[in-house]
């Protein structure tokens, strides 16, 4: 793909609206290319979709069962040294 | 975890509701989203960006993967941009992330006109590519592309998401 081709699919490609071909090319091609930019700030705003769904309140078990099911997982092995563990962040999040 | 779930799981619940359009499905969805992000914690903790948004982008690919597979059709995790998730992308979003409630996206949302609004809310909810919304839609493919760009530009505007500075 060049750099008009690629342009072209900037949108579908930060929707995940790409085959996965496209998307091969798509990433071979930002290699060296400034549409990572453009690619990068369309995802973000993707991201920002997950907002335009209501919130509904789940099942009252559906907690329960997530954490059993973590609890029943192998522990995580972290081989390298964390500045900020995730669930502290998740702490500095919720408070 | 309880923290997470606390944080997000209404927010995780509505949107893979709206996905699937089915409870159960939903659940599974969520559940399935919460042990991802847990068996690769210790890759998410070298990362950066908030964990909420790490969490929702796994939910709504979780979704579209259920979706999809209803459908007999090929997972999206095999489409979406990088492994996990794009890091430039999560710390442009984290920069506006608590001004997008509910109420702020619908409304610029409502802001793009019809046909790229539409386009949108198919790719992204309807977990479809865009020539399968070509198709659906029986609209020229340059357009679909078109429609989903020009759309998501003006979006990011009306976010506020920031050019990033450097790579």
């Amino acid at each position: 793909m060049n750099c008009d081709e690629v342009r072209d699919l900037t949108g579908a490609y930060a929707l995940g609206s790409v085959s996965p071909g496209e998307k091969r090319q798509i990433e071979d091609h930002l290699e060296d290319c400034d549409l990572h930019d453009e690619i990068a700030g369309l995802t973000a705003t993707a991201m920002g979709l997950a907002s335009a769904s209501l919130q509904l309140e789940p099942p009252v078990d559906l907690g329960g069962r997530i954490s059993a099911a973590i609890h029943s997982e192998p522990d995580v092995v972290v081989t390298r040294p964390i500045a900020r563990p995730i669930w502290q962040r998740v702490k500095r999040i919720a408070s | 975890m309880d923290d997470l779930y606390a944080l997000v799981g209404r927010r995780a619940f509505g949107l893979a509701f709206r996905v699937l359009g089915d409870g159960a499905a939903a659940e599974d969805a969520v559940q399935d989203a919460f042990l991802y992000l847990w068996r690769g914690s210790a890759k998410v903790d070298g990362a950066r960006g908030r964990v909420d948004s790490l969490l929702m982008t796994l939910v709504h690919r979780r979704s579209i993967d259920a979706l999809r597979a209803r459908q007999r059709r090929e997972p999206i995790s095999d489409v979406m941009p990088d492994d996990a998730v794009d890091q430039n992308a999560v710390e442009l979003f984290d920069e506006v992330a608590d001004s997008l409630t509910h109420e702020r996206v619908v409304e610029c949302m409502a802001s793009l006109p019809a046909d790229q609004k539409l386009t949108i809310e198919l790719a992204y909810f309807g977990g479809l590519t865009h020539t399968e919304i070509s198709e659906k839609t029986d609209t020229p493919l340059g357009t679909v592309k078109s429609r989903l760009r020009l759309g998501l530009l003006r979006l990011r505007a009306e976010f506020g998401i920031p050019e990033k500075e450097s790579r």
